[in-house]
């Protein structure tokens, strides 16, 4: 449906009929539409959604008090309804038919007068609406237990209770064609770079698609060299750590519908770093990073390096090692990077089965997966025990990635690089290694260098490897807070 | 124009420049004629270094006269030097295939014996075409990324060597012909200049002279350092006599240190590790170059210039690896006298726009 344009009109019948077409409200019966009349001789009307509106709010904030007015005033009645009469928090008058008839569309009544070419928009939402619980995806033990919502305006106050500061804005906008989805942007005014904020808001303007429905979508809608696997948006469950992103200078945009956040923008480091890193202690949080730095490096490059040796290079594994293999594949009968790949494709399949079925049952997959039929296909000779622990640590190696987006990204190079492994030995590993390190360098997260602060060498608080140790110091410099001002 | 340059900042073209010397000073040398008399490889190229970087210096200084940031820049419209800039081009092209021509003798040599040069090739071409079109500012962070890895490696390789390193084998120097010490040295100016050269042709991605000439100076010392340590590093484990008929002196180096661990080797990881080092290299000098002719000639698209200048490259490597009597000898022709093309023409160029300069003041 193409915009709207055209204004309220004087008369109320008009006005009423208009708004009934556009919402096709012969087949569309949601649309409700209460006659109501304000004194003797003023006829009114208030238009809701069905479901959208709370009745009670419209019963006790629009329709009582209106029904208590006896006279009139002679001037502007539509003021002297929403300054005198009307006891919602939140209203506005507005004569464009676009604004009225997205108002209507998200709960909210809109009060049309018979002699008043404009409509006052009275904020009755009132829809359901999950209540807030504990993150599913990033549980932690030391950090907080609470999680987004689909209710965007949940989500604010929920930044909003840890964020208890005045510049701290969020700015409500839309985006996408027809279907104007609300958007947050979420920033500290002042600390995030006024560049990155006008280049976000020129992305959103030129979304067209009705299809701007949630995080995931509007990440690959304003993103650059989307042909790239890895993400250029973190997305978090975790009201605290978009707090926390937000105090570093970055920008957080939240969907109406969607239970994420989504932090831009991204860099390496942050697909790595934990939402409980900074609640632990400094030399316990730097060893959790380095066995998860370990992990992630394992799990893209582990079986490429073993098939790559295997197959080409037996020579540089020692004989030992080179004995187990060879006992271990005596009976298996594919090759072995067939093995490996087929192996690597079934660990995705578990997790993907794991994940799209309920909680105990997805747990108890996972399980059967594992161990049930890793020993089965052991036993059957369709795979060797040396893969399927090589397989294993890439899988918990992948695990260790706290970012979802990033776990799924990395098994894109895995394979990748198992292919070149296959095809080339070391060389090919050297060649699409080397290629797919400059792409990444190449990669911008928003005009912010995916290898940033290594690549660019840029100020950091705090390195991959090494948790920096939370300093008693009001602001801090870094590449996502270059004036270093009070963050 | 559709240049690709990007921005970058000091430490990666300082980075970029030091992975070119390692590339072009470890990979590609003619070690039958560089040690035919004694071993002066360290001698040599600290004088080629020195050399390079007076004419780093003497371009800087006519660049900033000029006000300009990249090479092109000394052009101007002149028609001669227009064509002045062709052996500089032809030049970088040269310091870009050597070291892929050594890699693939190493690897057809020590690693893959039974496979044919144009299939090792094969992974070469794409590599080398995909790094070139991804512009300046990737290749030049990747080497930044690359450098401290490469570092550790070296460090690695020579530690493990240390028991086996004497101080005798560094001599004789071949003293008594200063004429062949002057002709390696010339050798290896092309090795170090080229990247020198490299740095300049994508220098306005530094965005300042400053930033330009400082990240030429640490990246020549940093890459100096690397060099003329691993050849210390060769020349202290072999004699000369051994190293003359040695083809990939480097390699050995890594074999002969048997960097191990109990599971498993790790000299083909660290010479794969070079070799992809290397390849970045040529990577960097053949973009340069592609940059450098789309300046000079007015070509608004690089991308199809670096394509075709990887396929040349490549190619070229191939032709030159061919077992014969007039590859062995071309290739031994442009070892020897490959620096005449980088060094002779950048002198001209300077000193135009020096003239051109003082006339338009007048």
């Amino acid at each position: 449906m193409p915009a709207l344009s055209g204004h309220l009109k004087k008369r109320l019948d008009d006005n009423r009929r208009t708004i009934e077409t556009i919402f096709r409200s012969d087949i569309n019966t949601d649309l409700i539409c209460t006659p109501f009349r304000i004194g003797e001789d003023r006829r009114a009307l208030a238009v809701c959604l069905n479901g959208m509106a709370d009745e009670r709010k419209i019963g006790s904030a629009i329709l009582r008090p209106c029904h208590f007015v006896h006279e009139t005033p002679k001037g502007d009645l539509a003021a002297f309804l929403t300054e005198r009469v009307l006891t919602t928090a939140e209203t506005e008058r507005r004569s464009d038919l676009q604004s009225v008839t997205d108002a209507i569309s998200e709960g909210r009544t809109a009060i049309l007068i018979d002699g008043e070419a404009s409509a006052i928009l009275c904020d009755t939402r009132g829809y359901v609406s999950r209540a807030v619980e504990t993150p599913q995806n990033e549980m932690t033990i030391l950090g907080a237990k609470e999680a987004f919502t689909e209710n965007i305006r949940t989500n604010v106050t929920l930044l909003r209770r840890i964020l208890k500061r005045p510049d701290f804005v969020c700015a409500f906008r839309d985006a996408g064609g027809t279907n104007r989805t609300k958007l947050v942007l979420a920033y500290l005014d002042g600390v995030l770079q006024p560049a990155l904020l006008e280049t976000v808001r020129q992305r959103l303007d030129r979304i067209r698609t009705d299809d701007a429905l949630s995080i995931g979508r509007i990440e690959q809608l304003i993103e650059r060299d989307s042909y790239l696997p890895m993400p250029q948006m973190l997305k978090t469950e975790r009201p605290d750590r978009a707090a926390r992103a937000i105090l570093d200078g970055r920008l957080v945009l939240l969907v109406e519908g969607s239970p994420l956040a989504g932090v831009l923008p991204i860099t390496l480091s942050s697909l790595l770093e934990s939402g409980e890193d900074a609640d632990m202690r400094q030399p316990v949080g730097t060893v959790v990073r380095i066995v998860r730095v370990l992990g992630a490096g394992m799990s893209i490059g582990l079986p490429a390096y073993f098939l790559a040796l295997a197959l080409h290079h037996p020579g540089q594994l020692s004989g030992e090692i080179l004995e187990t293999v060879i006992a271990s594949r005596a009976m298996v009968f594919l090759p072995l990077s067939v093995e490996m790949i087929f192996l690597l494709a079934v660990f995705q399949l578990v997790r993907e089965a794991g994940l799209r079925v309920p909680g105990a049952i997805g747990q108890a997959i996972g399980i059967i997966g594992g161990l049930l039929l890793g020993q089965a296909a052991v036993s059957a000779n369709i795979v060797s025990t040396v893969v399927l622990i090589i397989v294993a640590l890439t899988g918990l190696g992948n695990f260790a990635i706290p970012d979802y987006s990033a776990q799924v990204a990395t098994a894109y190079y895995r394979i990748l690089l198992c292919l070149a492994a296959t095809a080339g030995g070391l060389l090919g590993l050297a060649a699409v290694g080397l290629v797919s390190l400059a792409a990444l360098c190449a990669m911008k997260s928003f005009g912010v260098p995916f290898l940033t602060p290594f690549a660019p060498v840029t100020f950091r608080r705090g390195g991959l490897l090494v948790r920096a140790r939370l300093q008693n110091r009001s602001a801090s410099s870094d590449w996502s807070n270059p004036t270093g001002r009070d963050a | 124009m559709n240049l690709r340059v990007g921005a970058f900042g000091r430490q990666e073209g300082a980075s970029a420049v030091a992975i070119c010397m390692f590339g072009g000073s470890c990979f590609a040398f003619d070690s039958a004629a560089l040690f035919s008399d004694g071993n002066a490889s360290y001698l040599t190229y600290a004088i080629a270094l020195i050399a390079s970087l007076l004419l780093f210096e003497l371009l800087c200084a006519a660049l900033n006269k000029r006000g300009g940031l990249d090479l092109s820049s000394l052009v101007g419209g002149s028609v001669v030097k227009r064509f002045l800039t062709v052996p500089l081009m032809l030049s970088l092209l040269l310091a870009a295939l050597l070291p892929m021509q050594q890699c693939l003798l190493t690897v057809t040599q020590y690693v893959f014996v039974d496979a044919k040069q144009a299939s090792v090739c094969l992974y070469l071409l794409p590599c080398l075409t995909l790094l070139c079109l991804l512009g300046a500012e990737p290749l030049v962070r990747t080497a930044r990324i690359l450098l401290p890895v490469l570092g550790i490696s070296i460090l690695i390789a020579l530690v493990s060597n240390a028991s086996q390193m004497h101080a005798y084998r560094l001599f004789p120097i071949p003293v008594g012909k200063p004429e062949k010490l002057l002709h390696e040295s010339a050798s290896a100016l092309h090795r170090t200049v080229s990247p020198l050269l490299a740095l300049l042709c994508i220098g306005d991605g530094t965005q300042r002279a400053d930033a330009q000439k400082s990240a030429g100076r640490i990246g020549a010392a940093v890459g100096a350092i690397a060099v003329l340590s691993m050849l210390l590093g060769l020349s202290c484990c072999f004699s000369y006599g051994l190293l003359r008929d040695m083809p990939s002196p480097f390699y050995r180096l890594l074999v002969e240190a048997r960097t191990d661990s109990p599971a498993l080797r790790l000299d083909r990881a660290a010479l794969f590790l070079w070799t992809a080092c290397s390849l970045l290299g040529s990577a960097i000098e053949v973009f340069a170059a592609g940059v450098l002719l789309c300046r000079t000639f007015g070509v608004r698209d690089v991308r199809p210039v670096v394509c075709a200048l990887s396929a040349l490259c490549v190619s070229a490597v191939l032709l030159l690896y061919r077992d014969s009597e007039p590859a062995a000898r071309t290739l031994s022709l442009l070892y020897r006298y490959g620096w005449i093309g980088a060094v002779v023409p950048l002198p001209l160029l300077c000193i135009g726009g020096r003239r051109k300069r003082v006339c338009a003041a007048s």
